[in-house]
C-alpha cells in the first residue's frame, strides 16, 4: 500500500560545505492495515519521515507511493488535498485548535477532504473515542487524555487509508498512553487503516506487533 | 463547516483584541457617518426652507443675514426699511404678494415675529400647503398671538393663554420684560417641521405698541426723577441710564431692526383679562377668542418682506432692480443657502477629512492586531495545512478575519453616527427649528449614479471598510500563506 523508493532529502548546510542528508530510503513497504512502530532518538529524522509520507515536505528525489498515487510527484495543491483525503496526522503536542470545539476540530478535518458527512459523522468519532458528552467541549476544557482522543478522532475523520502519529503518547501518562494507544489501534484496525507510529520510547514499541529502528530503513543515519 | 463558522470561532478566540480593533473603527466610521448624515439633512432642510421664498428683501448689507434672519429666523436682522417701500412693492404690478415682517421680542428665546394676518394663507411651504393656523384662528388684533407648534409644545402655551414677551430677539436675563403688554394665543400653526414651527407671530401694530409702551414706561420714570431732582431729593432708585427712549444700546440686546416709539397706547384685545398677569409664565385660559377691532397697521418701518412674483420671469429683474436701489436689498433664499454651505463646506471638509484619518488609523490597527496574532497563529496554520487546508484557504480565512472585523466596525460605526445623530437631533431641532431624521439612509455622493442611484451611503461604508479590512489582513495573510507547515509542527 505505502511504497518508498530510493527517497532522498537534504536540508541546506552553511555556505561552501555539502548539504546535510537527513533521508536515504532506498526502498520501504508498508501494507494495509499493518501496524507498525518505528524507533529512533531525538533528531534521527522520524518526524521528517513522516512529514515527507504525509506530502508535508517534498523530498529530494524518489517516490513516495500510496497505492497507485506518488505523493512525492503531485504539486503542493493536489498534495493537501490527497492528505486531508488519504491520511490521518496526530500529532505529538495533540495541536488542537483552541478557538473550536471537538466536535468542530473533527469536522475541520473533513471540511478539508470535501467529505460532507459533517457533523454527524464527527459526533459518531466522538462516541467511538468516548467522548460523547464532550462534544462541545472547547480543547482547554479537557485533559491531556482527552484531548488525544479528539485529536485520534480528527486523524480517523475521513477514514484515511494511512494513520501517521508523531510522538502521539509524549504528553501523556501511562495510563492515558495506554488508553490512547488501545484506541489508536483498535479504530485503525476497524477501517483497515495502515498505521505508523514513531517513538523514541521503546515501551510504546513494545505494544506493536512490529517495531523496526529508523536506522534499518534510513541509510542517512 | 462553514467558513464562516470558521471566521467567527477565530475571532471569538481573540475577542478583546478583535472588539477593542472594531470599535477604533466604529469611532472614526461614526464620525464620517454623522457628519456626512448632518450635512446632507441640514442642507436638505435649509435648501425645502428657501425654496418656499421666492424673493426677500430688507435693509442694505449682508443678503445672508436677511435671508437667516428673515426665512430661518435665525440671527440678528440687517436693519429696517421704510413701511412705504413695502407699500410700494406691494403695489408693484409683477408682484403676486408681499408680506412685510417686524421682528418684535421673544418669549423664552422664541422670537416674536410682527407680520400680516395673510403670511398664514399666501406663503406657500414646500409641501404646496400653506403655513395655516391648525387650531384658533389667524391674530385680528394687537396682543394677539399665533405661535408654532414648537412654542406651544416647549413653552407650554395653549389658545387663550397669556404670555409677556422680553425684550430683544435673544433670551437674556438682562432683558426686560414687557409686563404691561402681555399677549393672548389664538391661534396655533400646523407643524411644518421648519423654523417656523419655532416663530410666534403678532401683528404688526403689536411690534410697534409693545415698544412705544416700554419707551413711554421709561420716559415716565425718566420724568419724575427730573421732578425730584429740582426739588434738590435724592431718589431712592437711581433710574437705569439706558432706559431712556434715545439710550443706545440699551439691555434690549441688539437693536437693529427693532422698532421703538414713543406712544403711551395700549389697545386691549376685546375681551382679554382687565388686569394681565404680569409673569413670564404662562396663564390659564382666560381670554375668548372673538377677534378684537382691526389692529393698528400704520407703522414706520418693517424688518423685511417676503415677495412672490406673478411670473418667474420678474425674478432676476426685480432683484436686480431693487438691489440697483439705495434703500433696500433684495435676496434669493435659494443661493444665500448655497453661499452658507459653500462657506461651511470648508469646515465639513476639514473635519470630514479628519474623521477618515481616524478609520485610516484604526485599519492599521486591523493589521497589527492580526498581525501580532500570527505570531501565536503560525502554529495552528500549519496544524491546519498538515491536515489539508491549502495554502490559498489559510490565506482567504486571514484575509476574511481582517476584512470581517474592520465591518463589523463600520456596521457598529455607522449604527454609532445615527445614534450620534439622534442623540444631537433633539437640540438641533430645538435650536434651529429644523427636523433632523437620524435613522433614515444617507445618500451615497461620491460614485457613478448607478451606484449612488441605489447604494446609500451607510452600505458603502460597510463594504469600505470590508474592503479596507481586507487591504490590511493582505500582509498578515500572506505571511500565514508561507507558514513553513513541517517546522511550526514540530514546534
Amino acid at each position: 500500500m505505502l511504497h518508498l523508493r530510493n527517497l532522498r532529502l537534504d536540508y541546506p548546510s552553511p555556505a561552501g560545505e555539502p548539504p546535510s542528508r537527513v533521508l536515504d530510503v532506498p526502498s520501504w513497504t508498508v501494507g494495509a492495515g499493518e501496524q507498525l512502530a518505528l524507533v529512533g532518538a531525538s533528531g534521527s529524522g522520524k518526524t521528517t519521515l513522516l512529514n515527507v509520507i504525509a506530502g508535508i515536505v517534498a523530498p529530494d528525489e524518489g517516490e513516495v507511493r500510496l497505492d497507485d498515487t506518488d505523493i512525492a510527484r503531485l504539486d503542493e495543491a493536489r498534495r493537501d488535498r490527497f492528505r486531508a483525503a488519504h491520511i490521518g496526522y496526530v500529532f505529538q503536542s495533540i495541536h488542537l485548535l483552541p478557538a473550536f470545539t471537538a466536535l468542530e476540530n473533527v469536522a475541520l478535518g473533513m471540511k478539508f477532504a470535501a467529505n460532507r458527512a459533517g457533523a454527524a459523522q464527527a459526533q459518531a468519532l466522538l462516541e467511538k473515542v468516548g467522548l460523547r458528552d464532550r462534544a462541545r467541549y472547547f480543547p482547554r476544557q479537557l485533559s491531556a487524555g482527552q484531548q488525544q482522543r479528539v485529536g485520534i478522532a480528527r486523524a480517523l475523520a475521513n477514514r484515511p487509508k494511512l494513520v501517521l502519529a508523531d510522538e502521539p503518547t509524549s504528553a501523556l501518562d501511562a495510563r492515558n498512553r495506554d488508553a490512547a494507544l488501545d484506541l489508536m489501534q483498535k479504530l485503525c484496525a476497524e477501517i483497515g487503516a495502515a498505521l505508523i507510529v514513531v517513538t523514541h520510547d521503546d515501551a510504546v514499541a513494545r505494544r506493536f506487533p512490529t517495531a523496526l529502528r529508523l536506522s534499518d530503513i534510513n541509510r542517512a543515519n | 463547516m462553514q467558513t464562516l463558522t470558521v471566521i467567527y470561532r477565530n475571532l471569538r478566540q481573540r475577542w478583546l483584541s478583535t472588539c477593542l480593533t472594531a470599535l477604533s473603527i466604529a469611532l472614526g466610521v461614526a464620525l464620517v457617518t454623522a457628519i456626512t448624515a448632518l450635512r446632507q439633512q441640514a442642507r436638505a432642510s435649509f435648501d425645502n426652507v428657501a425654496a418656499s421664498y421666492e424673493l426677500v428683501v430688507g435693509a442694505k448689507g449682508s443678503p445672508l443675514q436677511l435671508v437667516l434672519n428673515t426665512v430661518f429666523h435665525l440671527d440678528a436682522p440687517v436693519g429696517n426699511i421704510p413701511y412705504d417701500y413695502y407699500r410700494k412693492l406691494k403695489a408693484d404690478d409683477r408682484v403676486a404678494y408681499a408680506v412685510p415682517l417686524a421682528l418684535g421680542d421673544n418669549y423664552r428665546g422664541f422670537r416674536l415675529v410682527g407680520t400680516e394676518p395673510e403670511y398664514f394663507t399666501l406663503v406657500k411651504l414646500k409641501d404646496g400647503q400653506p403655513v395655516a393656523v391648525a387650531q384658533g384662528r389667524a391674530f385680528a388684533g394687537d396682543y394677539e398671538a399665533v405661535i408654532g407648534s414648537v412654542v406651544a409644545r416647549e413653552a407650554k402655551l395653549g389658545l387663550g393663554q397669556t404670555f409677556v414677551a422680553r425684550h430683544g430677539v435673544e433670551d437674556t436675563a438682562a432683558a426686560e420684560e414687557h409686563e404691561d403688554a402681555p399677549f393672548t394665543v389664538v391661534g396655533v400653526l400646523r407643524e411644518t417641521g421648519t423654523p417656523l414651527d419655532r416663530v410666534i407671530f403678532i401683528s404688526l401694530g403689536s411690534v410697534d405698541e409693545i415698544h412705544r409702551d416700554a419707551a413711554n414706561a421709561s420716559q415716565t420714570s425718566q420724568s419724575l426723577l427730573d421732578q425730584l431732582n429740582a426739588l434738590g431729593a435724592e431718589p431712592e432708585s437711581p433710574a437705569k441710564p439706558d432706559a431712556r427712549p434715545d439710550a443706545k444700546p440699551d439691555a434690549h440686546g441688539d437693536e437693529r431692526g427693532h422698532r421703538h416709539g414713543h406712544r403711551h397706547r395700549r389697545q386691549e384685545p376685546a375681551g382679554a383679562p382687565p388686569e394681565a398677569p404680569s409673569a413670564s409664565a404662562p396663564s390659564a385660559p382666560a381670554a375668548p377668542l372673538s377677534p378684537p377691532a382691526a389692529p393698528a397697521s400704520e407703522i414706520a418701518e418693517v424688518t423685511s418682506v417676503i415677495v412672490k412674483l406673478r411670473s418667474p420671469g420678474y425674478l432676476f429683474l426685480l432683484h436686480r432692480e431693487i438691489n440697483k436701489g439705495k434703500d433696500a436689498q433684495a435676496a434669493l433664499p435659494g443661493v444665500e443657502v448655497q453661499k452658507l454651505f459653500a462657506i461651511v463646506g470648508t469646515v465639513d471638509r476639514a473635519l470630514l477629512l479628519v474623521s477618515l484619518l481616524v478609520v485610516a488609523v484604526a485599519a492599521v490597527s486591523v493589521l497589527v492586531a492580526i498581525y501580532n496574532s500570527l505570531a501565536e497563529r503560525r502554529r495552528e496554520v500549519a496544524v491546519l495545512r498538515a491536515l489539508g487546508a491549502r495554502r490559498r484557504t489559510v490565506f482567504a480565512w486571514l484575509l476574511w478575519e481582517a476584512a470581517v472585523t474592520a465591518a463589523l466596525g463600520g456596521l457598529v460605526g455607522v449604527w454609532l453616527g445615527h445614534a450620534l445623530l439622534a442623540t444631537a437631533g433633539a437640540t438641533l431641532k430645538f435650536l434651529s427649528g429644523l427636523p433632523l431624521a437620524p435613522w433614515t439612509w444617507t445618500r451615497l455622493e461620491i460614485g457613478p449614479s448607478w451606484l449612488t442611484g441605489y447604494v446609500p451611503f451607510e452600505a458603502a461604508v460597510v463594504v469600505g471598510t470590508l474592503l479596507l479590512g481586507a487591504l490590511m489582513g493582505l500582509l498578515p495573510a500572506a505571511l500565514a500563506y508561507r507558514v513553513n507547515v513541517a517546522r511550526h509542527l514540530s514546534e
